[in-house]
């Protein structure tokens, strides 16, 4: 079965890909290179599919819009565009370093501090100024979480020249008495989606269908209640998967939300998830400790995890973008539908957590840490997270105070290993869960 | 009220009889902020929490932001957390001020904010009181511009550094009192020609600024500020509160349509034909290019902006800030920037 998989995906990317597609495609055979030593299963398909669909899109003459990696692309889909996360390629490339390259030249060009502006987009900078980055055909991206993305994105507009749009999510200013999902934020959020659609139908031969708005819809639904269940298998003890999984869903929703891959995809993970649960499978062998991870993966070190789960029998249950965790749609009318568009957008990985003061994310991580019976947490800060940064400690606190479960933070640039080796996160890992945890 | 950035509609809080104040900082050396909040936000912020958590503002009844740089609401967020004060606010000011929405959820924000000051202070803001404000703060708006206008002359009659001191007084007094003094200023500067030579024409852009000795010095080694582009200049004034639909919504169009912080400036760049037009009407040689260290969105648009002033004939000169500046480095700097700017005169 699988050498019949491997043949079909190695014809299906065989051609010229186009010069600005030749990172795309080197990333293609990588995860295809991955699949035949790893087994292909419907989320390794689906990853190849996105590289697939780009090419194919220009040969269809589909217009290929680009956007970042906390913005769902079912509204492309239901646009009938291509959707191309950009962090696919500039953190992508940070699994096997082929980054660090684009940020040194990003540096002498001074774009920014290294590392205190986010490496998950500047050396798409980079990539753009060497005619190295794959040229969309319109470029979206969302004001948050931080300004460095923004800023980031306005500079690929600015080198580029790709026709642009962003929405503006407003910050929740907290108070007991609001709502987070208040009217005024629900109403300005849905006035830009429709917005966005008026834009793509100006910058596209596209039209927007209400029918095929509320099938794509229906589609992420489906998708979504997966998630919500795996959400839900994964508080079992031992966990019935190992770490790392909880991130393929969110890459799953982010890059393929409203594809039908998508769906097969989530199915895939949730009775993958139920199977074990009911058999008493744990994801990693004899598990000993629970961990929650909060933030963002240390994406130049693969082997991070799976060293944890052999040295300390240890499983990262959750990451702040793996833990996805979006409600379905509201498809009874197109005007629900873009009601819930709007919420998901506020929902989003980091989105939701990052639009509001910390004391909304700090009740959510001791929720989770109560929830998912953790042992442990690990938070690594990655220095341009600004929004993220100074909170860790109140929440460190706070799950100390409520659970009495200790919590590690450390410093680390994600995308780059130069700035705080493996070595050195492994030695404080170690450290900590050998003489705090254990 | 302290407020920490430009984005806060003062005369809401100046019709209810609050006096505004922006919070700045000291630029001294300190390491109170470390526990709260990370080296690596930029130092302005830094500087600002150090003067809370120092008790410097204890003068202070509220204490509010409107939404601009993730670093600033930092600072905020630590000073009402470890100093609380009786009234706190966080105001959404959209960062995408070019959307057509923008005005609207910006009304229905000031609407809110609004009724959390009369609650404050047990007292109706009526129109007329919203209407005086609006012309207090539009005439102190329109003479600025006047004194701004003086600078254009061949020999301004006033430095970049006295300039910075009026924004910065601007920003912290009773805006019908500065207006007095303003008026007194311009009627002295309208025959004045200052006891020295103006040197080159510089403009200064960037990060908030409110280093006047580091302005002193450049002036000191012949040159002259004659415009400026950040938050404790131009930035702050430049425009006025239009007559509008209502009230709330005119203030909110003022903010939304004054020239950008780079927080807000896309999906199109709007400030470079701004800037680019200020060196033509000012005719300035050259421009520094000032940045707190670590501030992102003005540590991504440096680029762009050195591109464009260069490639409009402007020479430009970059300098990084931080809560004290190495005035003698940046001393041979300036004068090596200026060498060259006026090289023409040399040979």
């Amino acid at each position: 079965m699988d050498r019949e998989l491997i043949d079909k995906y190695k014809k299906l990317g065989r051609g010229n890909w186009g010069k600005d597609l030749a990172i795309w495609k080197t990333m293609y055979r990588g995860f295809l290179n991955m699949a035949k030593s790893q087994g292909f299963n419907p989320f390794t398909e689906m990853l190849l599919n996105n590289f697939l669909d780009i090419p194919k899109a220009r040969k269809e003459g589909i217009p290929v819009i680009m956007h970042p990696f906390n913005y769902e692309p079912e509204i492309f889909f239901a646009m009938n565009l291509a959707p191309m996360m950009q962090e696919i390629l500039s953190v992508g490339l940070a699994f096997v370093h082929m980054n660090e390259p684009y940020i040194d030249y990003i540096n002498k060009m001074g774009y920014g501090d290294n590392p205190t502006i986010c490496n998950a987009q500047r050396p798409f900078i980079s990539m753009v100024i060497q005619g190295a980055a794959p040229i969309p055909d319109l470029l979206f991206y969302l004001s948050t979480p931080c300004n460095s993305l923004v800023a980031s994105y306005q500079v690929y507009q600015g080198l580029s020249g790709i026709p642009s749009y962003n929405i503006d999510v407003p910050y929740w200013a907290y108070n007991h008495e609001s709502e987070f999902y208040d009217k005024k934020t629900v109403d300005y959020m849905i006035n830009q989606s429709k917005n966005l659609i008026t834009w793509l139908e100006n910058n596209t031969k596209q039209k927007f269908d209400d029918n095929k708005f509320q099938q794509t819809m229906a589609i992420v639904n489906e998708a979504r209640e997966y998630t919500l269940e795996f959400n839900e298998l994964l508080k079992a003890v031992p966990c019935p998967l190992p770490s790392i999984t909880g991130f393929g869903v969110f890459l799953t929703m982010v890059t393929r939300g409203g594809s039908p891959e998508a769906v097969k995809a989530t199915k895939w993970f949730r009775d993958t998830a139920a199977e074990n649960v009911k058999k008493g499978i744990g994801g990693v062998p004899d598990e000993k400790i629970r961990i929650a991870w909060p933030y963002t993966h240390v994406f130049f070190d693969q082997e991070l995890l799976p060293w944890l789960e052999e040295t300390f029998n240890a499983v990262v249950i959750m990451d702040l973008l793996g833990h996805y965790k979006v409600l379905p749609h509201d498809t009874s009318t197109t005007e629900k539908c873009f009601e819930s568009l709007a919420m998901g957008t506020l929902d989003a990985s980091m989105v939701g957590k990052c639009r509001g003061p910390m004391e909304y994310y700090v009740k959510y991580l001791v929720n989770y840490v109560k929830d998912y019976k953790i042992d442990a947490v690990i938070m690594p800060m990655h220095f341009a997270c600004k929004h993220v940064y100074t909170m860790a400690r109140v929440a460190s606190e706070a799950i100390r105070e409520e659970t009495g479960i200790p919590t590690l933070i450390f410093g680390v640039d994600s995308y780059d290993s130069r700035e705080v080796p493996a070595e050195a996160i492994r030695g404080k890992i170690s450290d900590f869960l050998t003489h705090v945890v254990s | 009220m302290g407020y920490f950035c430009t984005y806060v509609p003062e005369e809401i809080l100046y019709a209810a009889g609050v006096l505004p104040v922006r919070i700045l900082g000291s630029h001294e050396p300190q390491d109170l902020t470390e526990p709260h909040i990370f080296a690596m936000f930029c130092p302005f912020c830094r500087d600002c929490l150090a003067q809370g958590l120092k008790n410097r503002y204890k003068y202070l009844d509220g204490l509010m932001i409107a939404q601009s740089c993730l670093h600033i609401r930092q600072a905020y967020t630590s000073w009402i957390k470890h100093r609380p004060v009786e009234f706190s606010k966080f105001l959404c000011m959209p960062h995408k001020v070019q959307s057509p929405h923008a005005y609207e959820f910006l009304t229905e924000e000031y609407k809110t904010f609004k009724n959390e000051v009369e609650d404050w202070m047990g007292k109706k803001i009526t129109d007329k009181d919203l209407k005086n404000a609006i012309e207090v703060y539009n005439e102190n708006r329109r003479l600025m511009r006047k004194l701004y206008e003086l600078r254009k002359r061949d020999i301004p009659p006033i430095t970049g550094e006295q300039v910075m001191e009026v924004v910065m007084a601007m920003q912290m007094t009773d805006k019908a009192e500065h207006n007095k003094m303003l008026k007194d200023l311009l009627k002295k500067l309208e025959n004045h020609t200052p006891d020295r030579e103006t040197g080159s024409r510089l403009m200064i852009l960037g990060s908030e600024d409110d280093d006047t000795v580091f302005m002193n010095m450049v002036e000191s080694c012949g040159a002259t500020f004659v415009i400026d582009d950040h938050c404790t200049g131009s930035r702050y004034f430049w425009n006025e509160v239009e007559n509008g639909k209502d009230l709330l919504s005119s203030i909110a169009s003022r903010y939304i349509d004054r020239i950008p912080c780079p927080t807000k400036d896309w999906e199109e760049r709007k400030r470079i034909p701004h800037i680019l037009k200020l060196c033509k009407d000012w005719n300035v040689d050259g421009a520094i290019i000032m940045q707190q260290k670590f501030c992102d969105p003005h540590e991504l648009e440096f680029v762009s902006i050195k591109k464009a002033l260069e490639d409009a004939g402007v020479p430009t000169l970059f300098l990084e800030f931080d809560v004290t500046v190495p005035i003698g480095q940046f001393k041979i700097r300036v004068e090596a920037f200026l060498e060259m700017i006026g090289e023409e005169d040399l040979f």
